[in-house]
């Protein structure tokens, strides 16, 4: 500073110096000094919280997904000798939704309703069965019916109805527990099947939309199907119940060890103890038959120890005393005919299977064996989620969850009631849930299917992300299959060939095509482009063979035929005005001759004709997707590209035309040569562009999630169906998540694409940049 | 500038003097004497409106250097690129008058510019290579002229590469990128690029300005190499370098040819005051 000073002072000794005073100088530099900190630090910081704001963006998802990936697991909450006596069997325990209350049946004719953490004992309801008579066989319907049925050595059976009334007193919840019995007659809740005192053997019984059916196996042999057919008056809204019986036949040589009945009342299910499961088509009751006999355990000498039927009783889960685990269900044959097969296998046990419990409300269950062992099962994703020993070794003979599935009820063979507290809140997602085909109930067979959401409870969510990131390239692909070959030539035109005059009209009104919002795009796309080219169809193919086409004979035509006189009256580089009329001419060539093209080789109709040559036409497919998305993303390729062909040193191109080479040559050889690492990551960005777009593909596409490149279908991409769904899913769910992970995917998808390219791009400029 | 001959550091290519090469004083160069290789008749180029050149007249003579000199703007560049149409590259530059090359207007309508310019090459100020391999690079002519005999490749780089004085320093790498090299082996292999598709004329238009003097010194020894096989002409702004390499000088001022001479005559005893005023350093 004091140099800087004497040097001033120096100078205005001689020359009368102008610039301003050493002080006011040094100030200067201070104050220039602090704005480059300001600058730095600014830059800095933004910078920063650019990267930050990205990689808050990726924890937010994958904290929200996250949740999907833990698996499930369960303490032990208590353990306690079953409530209402330890000396009497245990028929059956289940909770109310808040598992404030629980009831246990047990085999001395009693419901005792208890505080399920405590054991403590709030009522007990004595059921009315005659005291003489022994209980010899019992069933329930699916758990959240709340139904079950006792079958009396007398011949007779009681269905009784646990029932939990929820009121509110004062702020809070109070629940009674109580018993009732919705099939009583006039002569009380017991029916009397067998009519001649013959003891029930085994029992089904099933609620439904078209009332409660049961199933009786009677110690002789017979086999009693009963209907309590109900029908609500629409008058007096007065329900009557009409009972019908039938008479079945038992399965040859076999006894009976377990039967189930569905809820549409055209199912039977008999399990036998030499390891088989009868399927019988009760549809119609009076021409009941067994349709088929399936053996279904690993072991040949094995019986069929448990077998319950899942939410919606259409998945049979099979266990048996050597221990293993599968799950069936009826599958049509190529004859049409339903038979009842092997869909997938779970974890077995190392000791007998001794009861299965199904979940209240989801497709899980968990099964337990007679030493005591404990799994929890997901039929979807094909999983054992959990495995626990719960009572030290002894048998489990009683198994329920409760309603919500966080807890289960196991009851051992010493009547001590063990609490488990169940974690598993997204059973339904796996790897090979998402990844891979799965064999979803009642179809007949595996598959990539997305379906998330349906009319009825009992429904089966399918989440395979397959269609939706096939969907989501397919869309992609038509729209650069569109985009790029134009975007490129045109930016390669522009950049190298039009007048520069021309080339600031072009440009700029090309690039403002970006500002279109997507809304439009989509809403014409799907409104008026999908009818239209429905309607002309053979226009479309027409324009793609013949506008290119006319436009090379036009230019042979120019170039070639006309004489340089003609051509002098275009200045150079405006040639491709021109090609306006002749573009509009054959399109609109193309487009009165559709109907004629149609008479002629598609017998009047040309999408008849696709549908009868067997190929799926969609009125909103991939070609209206790939026009409307490609013209969303031309002026992203076309713009890039053409600053990367403007920007090739002009020494480059004039040193090549220096060497006799001519415009086309020194296009092909230098210029895109050099600007193919831009015109790559043009390339790249339009087909990032064109994988995150939501409006076109949400509104163009029909959004069917199928699984396949025909141009003449749909498609849901990921990021419509997170569009679509994410207003009708419950938060927290698994729905919800699986959306999040869906945009996860596509987040990383971009992520993967965009750093590939970046990485490409970068070698490619090592390689091909100019000085 | 010119590095002096007693440096032990200088590798000379040629192991010659350029100045004993030039054979200067050994005959007086008369230019009524020599075949003319490129005629200008009366050329005149506008810019738009502006004129940059005003009535040009000039004799390239066949086999002989013959550089322009002349302060910035004067339209020496604008001349030479007159003479392979790289000025019709420029929207607005249009042009009057004839150049002949051989005796044929290569302004006439039926002429192929590309074949033109093939046929008079050019090198640039600013070393200009492709970027792509060293071979490439010089085969890249060829190939366009439909040559794809890999025989023949091999021969005309090897060839060119050591006409141009490069082929010792490049041989082991010839596929590597021409951008790993130095600026004046750039330049060089630039004009080994232009040499191999066997012009007829070879306008230089300061092939040195961006070199440093050893670099430069390599480029004018090869310039005497060219001269027995192609016409040379040459823009420089380095009046020892037009002194040193040229046969014969143009002096040109505002886009006009001021003087026409051989280079001894024009330097020692300039016609016109203008000449004698800028080459000795009065203005320019």
């Amino acid at each position: 500073m004091s140099e800087s000073s004497s040097q001033a002072g120096t100078a205005s000794g001689s020359v009368r110096s102008l610039l301003p005073s050493g002080a006011a100088r040094a100030r200067l530099r201070r104050w220039r000094g602090a704005k480059d900190f300001m600058a730095k630090v600014l830059v800095a910081t933004f910078g920063v919280a650019v990267v930050g704001a990205l990689a808050l963006i990726f924890i937010y998802l994958f904290s929200e997904v996250m949740p999907l990936l833990q698996s499930a697991d369960s303490d032990a909450r208590a353990s306690y000798a079953a409530p209402g006596g330890d000396d009497v069997g245990t028929v059956h325990v289940a909770s109310n939704r808040h598992r404030s209350l629980a009831v246990r049946f047990t085999d001395d004719r009693r419901a005792v309703f208890f505080v399920p953490l405590t054991g403590e004992v709030t009522k007990s309801v004595d059921l009315p069965l005659p005291e003489d008579s022994e209980v010899t066989a019992r069933a329930q319907a699916e758990p959240r019916t709340r139904i079950s049925a006792y079958g009396l050595d007398s011949g007779e059976v009681l269905i009784v109805e646990q029932v939990f009334d929820e009121r509110f007193e004062g702020g809070e919840r109070h629940v009674d527990g109580d018993i009732r019995f919705p099939r009583e007659t006039e002569d009380g809740p017991l029916l009397d099947i067998a009519g001649d005192g013959t003891a029930v053997s085994q029992l089904a019984i099933q609620r439904g939309s078209g009332g409660t059916q049961l199933a009786v196996a009677l110690a002789d042999g017979r086999l009693e199907l009963i209907n309590f057919e109900e029908t609500t008056s629409f008058m007096t809204g007065e329900s009557t119940v009409e009972v019908k019986r039938f008479s079945l036949d038992k399965p040859q040589d076999v006894t009976i060890t377990r039967m189930l009945l569905d809820i549409t009342g055209r199912v039977m299910l008999v399990g036998d103890d030499s390891g088989q499961v009868h399927y019988y088509n009760i549809a119609r009751p009076e021409n009941a038959r067994l349709v088929n006999t399936r053996h279904v355990l690993e072991a040949d000498d094995a019986e069929v120890s448990a077998m319950e039927l899942l939410l919606g009783s259409q998945s049979l889960i099979v266990g048996g005393t050597d221990g293993s685990v599968s799950q069936w269900f009826l599958v049509r044959d190529d004859d049409n005919v339903r038979r009842l097969t092997r869909v997938r296998g779970f974890d077995g046990h190392g000791a007998p299977i001794r009861t299965i419990a199904p979940e209240y409300g989801r497709k899980g269950f968990a099964t337990a064996d007679e030493q005591g062992e404990v799994k929890l099962h997901y039929s979807t994703s094909e999983r054992t989620l959990m495995q626990r020993q719960v009572a030290d070794g002894k048998s489990v003979h009683t198994l329920s969850f409760a309603p919500r599935a966080n807890a289960l009820y196991a009851v051992d063979a010493d009547e001590q009631l063990h609490v488990l507290d169940v974690r598993n809140e997204h059973p339904e997602v796996s790897v090979g849930a998402l990844w891979s085909k799965v064999w979803y109930e009642g179809r007949s067979e595996s598959d990539y299917v997305w379906q998330s959401s349906s009319a009825t409870d009992e429904f089966e969510p399918k989440f395979s992300l397959v269609p939706l990131t096939v969907g989501t390239l397919k869309a992609a692909f038509y729209a650069m299959l569109f985009a790029t070959p134009l975007a490129i030539m045109g930016a390669i035109y522009t950049a190298y060939f039009m007048s520069p005059r021309m080339r600031t009209t072009v440009k700029p009104t090309i690039e403002i095509m970006e500002a279109l919002p997507t809304v439009i795009l989509g809403f014409l796309a799907g409104l008026w482009l999908a009818p239209y080219v429905e309607a002309n169809l053979p226009s479309v193919f027409s324009i793609l063979l013949l506008v290119p086409l006319s436009m090379l004979v036009f230019a042979f035509l120019w170039t070639r035929v006309l004489g340089s006189a003609v051509r002098r009256v275009i200045p150079d580089g405006w040639e491709a005005a021109l090609l306006i009329p002749v573009v509009l001419l054959v399109g609109w060539f193309c487009v009165s001759m559709s109907p004629v093209i149609e008479n002629l080789f598609f017998s009047g109709d040309m999408r008849q004709w696709l549908t009868d040559v067997g190929i799926t036409y969609d009125q909103r497919n991939a070609l209206v997707v790939g026009i409307a998305m490609g013209f969303a993303v031309i002026p992203t390729i076309y713009s890039i590209s053409e600053d990367a062909v403007f920007n090739v040193p002009k020494h480059l191109t004039q040193g090549s035309l220096a060497l006799g080479a001519t415009p086309w040559q020194t296009m092909a050889k230098v210029v895109l040569l050099t600007a193919s690492p831009g015109i790559f990551s043009a390339v790249m960005i339009g087909f990032g562009r064109a994988v995150g777009e939501t409006m076109i593909v949400l509104m163009a596409t029909g959004n069917s999630p199928v699984v396949n490149f025909n141009i003449f279908e749909g498609m849901r991409t990921l990021s419509a169906n997170i569009a679509v769904e994410m207003g009708e899913t419950a938060v927290g769910g698994t729905h919800y998540r699986i959306l999040f992970l869906a945009a996860l995917v596509l987040f990383i998808l971009t992520f993967v694409l965009n750093t590939a390219a970046e990485l490409v791009r970068q070698r490619l400029r090592r390689k091909y940049s100019s000085l | 500038m010119v590095p002096t001959m007693k440096d032990e550091n200088r590798v000379l290519t040629h192991g010659m003097d350029p100045a004993a090469m030039r054979g200067k004083g050994s005959e007086k160069l008369l230019i009524s004497r020599e075949t003319p290789a490129m005629e200008i008749k009366d050329l005149k180029l506008y810019y738009g409106k502006e004129m940059a050149l005003k009535g040009v007249d000039l004799t390239i003579p066949k086999g002989r250097i013959t550089a322009f000199i002349g302060p910035s703007g004067c339209g020496k560049s604008t001349l030479l690129r007159c003479m392979n149409r790289m000025n019709d590259l420029i929207d607005i530059a249009r042009i009057e008058g004839e150049v002949l090359l051989h005796g044929d207007n290569i302004y006439d309508a039926g002429v192929d510019v590309a074949e033109l310019r093939r046929r008079v090459g050019m090198v640039f100020q600013k070393p200009n290579p492709f970027p792509k391999s060293i071979y490439e690079n010089v085969a890249y002519g060829l190939r366009l002229q439909g040559v794809k005999n890999r025989r023949i490749l091999d021969e005309v780089v090897e060839q060119s590469l050591r006409r141009a004085a490069l082929w010792d320093e490049v041989k082991d790498r010839l596929n590597e990128n021409a951008f790993g090299l130095s600026g004046g082996q750039q330049q060089r292999l630039v004009i080994a690029r232009a040499v191999a598709i066997e012009p007829e004329v070879l306008l230089l238009d300061e092939p040195a300005s961006a070199l440093d003097p050893l670099a430069t010194l390599k480029i004018e020894e090869l310039m005497f190499e060219l001269k027995d096989e192609y016409t040379i002409a040459i823009v420089t702004h380095n009046m020892q370098q037009a002194a040193r390499v040229s046969d014969y000088t143009a002096f040109m001022y505002m886009g006009e040819m001021v003087e026409f001479a051989d280079t001894d005559t024009l330097f020692t005893s300039p016609a016109k005051k203008q000449t004698e005023d800028y080459i000795t350093g009065r203005y320019g």
